[in-house]
């Protein structure tokens, strides 16, 4: 039972290695241009927030993500410098139970948007070695398989204010 | 003859709306006022408070039908190592509850109960909620303690591997149930409705009432 933008396979591998990444790009030719020689990525992410972990050693991370190429793209993983681990998760509901599960990688269909939300697909960075608070502002890569990744600034919120007042 | 059939009508018409009008209201009539005014859903069947004793953030045992006797409880089953759904529906419990008249607020009785206890010890529980409220009851059990206390609300909860180190799912209901003073859930907030402001409006409808 998957939703869209969903790769099923075994546990996400949290902080996938920068090498895995440049050969990736490498097998796909001019996908990867590096930043700053005037290529827009192909994946644009927006409305990105994290929330405050309250404590605890991981949180959630939640953004909009298009793939504006014309083939499908995929999410392989989040990072952050204040995670030493991080993976990508799908929230769903079977027989009024929420049910989570991880994910390889999720996928980015070309032009339609893929949420990443409370209570849906999300990526969490765990492993905190600093635990940012509601008002804080964290930084975020994410790794895409084709696209340039994209790294963000991204502000970190009190989860009261996660879902409206 | 068909004027003996009108007469017949308007006589019962007559009748019915002299009983509508003069008949005390019944339960339901008083009850639907309610639910008319609240954003969380109805049970078509209400269910029983569990008969569960667990134990509070304070090491304590928490007898949660005696506790929760003449107020209005919310309940939630999660866990603190939930990513979002947990800490978001709790906050948004806090910040409603913050937004009532100390007097309202004394008789309502905000539950989390985990259904993790292998890594939610009391002060872990009491630890996560401090952040939030500090006034919340956190209970926890063995796992079969917690485990009965979800499935007489209905819930079946698959075995989960639960290894000592490493990530792992923990199963929960989807719901924010909302109990009545005589101890019926009556209502509950699925995943993404309970919101402060809709948590917050609901309690007073529900404070207001002579249940």
């Amino acid at each position: 039972m998957n939703g869209p933008g969903v790769v099923n396979g075994p546990a996400a591998v949290a902080g996938r290695s920068m090498g895995l990444l440049v050969i990736a790009c490498s097998l796909v030719a001019g996908a990867c241009t590096p930043e700053g020689e005037g290529t827009p990525p192909t994946v644009t992410v927006s409305d990105a927030f994290a929330l405050d972990p309250l404590g605890t050693d991981r949180l959630g991370l939640y953004a909009t993500l298009v793939n504006h190429a014309s083939t499908p793209d995929t999410l392989a993983a989040v990072a952050s410098p204040v995670a030493r681990d991080a993976s990508l998760h799908e929230m769903t509901r079977e027989e009024g139970l929420m049910r989570m599960r991880p994910l390889d990688a999720i996928e980015l269909p070309p032009g339609s948007p893929v949420h990443l939300a409370p209570g849906s697909l999300h990526g969490m960075l765990e492993t905190l070695v600093r635990r940012p608070v509601a008002g804080d502002s964290i930084e975020v890569t994410f790794e895409l398989a084709k696209a340039s990744d994209v790294t963000l600034t991204v502000p970190v919120r009190h989860p009261a204010d996660a879902r409206g007042p | 003859m068909r004027t003996r059939r009108l007469t017949s009508f308007f006589a019962l018409t007559g009748a019915w709306l002299a009983l509508a009008t003069c008949a005390p209201p019944e339960e339901g009539s008083q009850l639907a006022s309610v639910t008319e005014n609240i954003s969380a859903t109805q049970f078509r069947q209400p269910r029983d408070m569990p008969v569960v004793t667990l134990t509070n953030q304070h090491g304590e045992p928490f007898e949660l039908r005696a506790e929760a006797s003449g107020k209005v409880t919310l309940l939630y089953f999660g866990y603190t190592h939930c990513p979002d759904v947990c800490p978001i529906t709790m906050s948004s419990v806090a910040r409603a509850l913050s937004r009532l008249e100390p007097e309202e607020r004394a008789r309502v009785l905000p539950v989390f109960v985990t259904l993790d206890p292998a890594r939610d010890s009391p002060d872990r529980v009491g630890e996560w909620l401090g952040s939030m409220d500090s006034t919340f009851v956190g209970l926890t059990g063995t796992q079969e303690e917690v485990d009965d206390a979800a499935e007489q609300l209905g819930y079946v909860l698959p075995d989960q591997e639960r290894p000592d180190s490493g990530w792992y799912e923990v199963a929960h209901p989807d719901v924010l149930f909302v109990f009545t003073p005589e101890l019926l859930g009556r209502f509950g907030y699925h995943e993404g409705s309970a919101t402060p402001d809709a948590i917050a409006a609901d309690l007073r409808t529900l404070l207001a009432h002579d249940w």
